[in-house]
């Protein structure tokens, strides 16, 4: 009774780590486990003719 | 705004990082439609984000206009005057062609994006390259968002352009707020 009571123990720590590993912090679904996304819709508007411009401000 | 991305420039030592960062500033790049903003919208901007005025101990955190053409040096020299003209005191920023951008290590880009893991997740099935995650609009408006800019009702009419789920809206307009 004792050995079955371990291993459920164990079986079940098991389980939740499982699920923290492929959950994240907040309950997000684990990116390697989750079907790509679609690019989003502005990122196909972004205008081709673009100026760049770089400052540092401390 | 079409895209942002953070690094080092202005030094001389190749291949800096964050915790080696030879002689280098910390540098925000910035590409945009020139029909949408100038140069000179930009520069008020600069000038508003920082204290001109403050001479910075350390070439980390200097006041710097990086130049990447003639018109730009032009513009950012007549801003200066006309900003020390306004606040009648000596600005200490600095104008100089941009000669190299060092792209900041993953982590500092988008950085508040970064730390909000559901609406990350969405950007990581997006773009599992961080390449495209870095040149992203959608990423850098998202960005912009959580780090306070923007109003509630840009982002409502901006929400679905951004490609999240259900969840990660929810959790963006949580964060963002009122």
């Amino acid at each position: 009774m004792l050995i079955i009571a371990l291993l459920m123990t164990l079986l079940i720590s098991s389980l939740g780590a499982f699920f923290a590993l492929t959950k994240g912090r907040d309950g997000a679904p684990s990116t390697s486990e989750s079907p790509p996304l679609p690019t989003p819709s502005i990122d196909g508007q972004t205008p081709k003719e673009t100026e760049t411009a770089s400052f540092a401000l401390g | 705004m079409v895209r942002t991305r953070v690094g080092y420039a202005g030094g001389d030592k190749k291949d800096p990082t964050y915790y080696n960062l030879g002689n280098h500033s910390e540098t925000v790049q910035i590409d945009y439609d020139p029909t949408k903003i100038s140069y000179e919208e930009l520069l008020a901007v600069f000038w508003e984000a920082h204290n001109p005025t403050y001479p910075s101990p350390s070439r980390q955190y200097m006041s710097i206009i990086f130049t990447h053409n003639e018109e730009q040096r032009e513009l950012a020299k007549a801003s200066r005057t006309q900003k020390a003209t306004e606040r009648g005191d000596e600005i200490v920023t600095e104008i100089k062609p941009l000669a190299q951008f060092y792209l900041a290590e993953d982590y500092h880009q988008k950085y508040m994006l970064q730390q909000r893991e559901t609406i990350m997740a969405d950007f990581q099935r997006m773009y599992p390259d961080m390449a495209d995650f870095i040149a992203s609009m959608a990423a850098t408006r998202v960005n912009g968002y959580l780090g306070g800019y923007g109003t509630r009702a840009s982002l409502q009419r901006d929400l679905d352009s951004f490609g999240l789920t259900e969840r990660a809206k929810e959790a963006l307009l949580q964060a963002v707020g009122d």
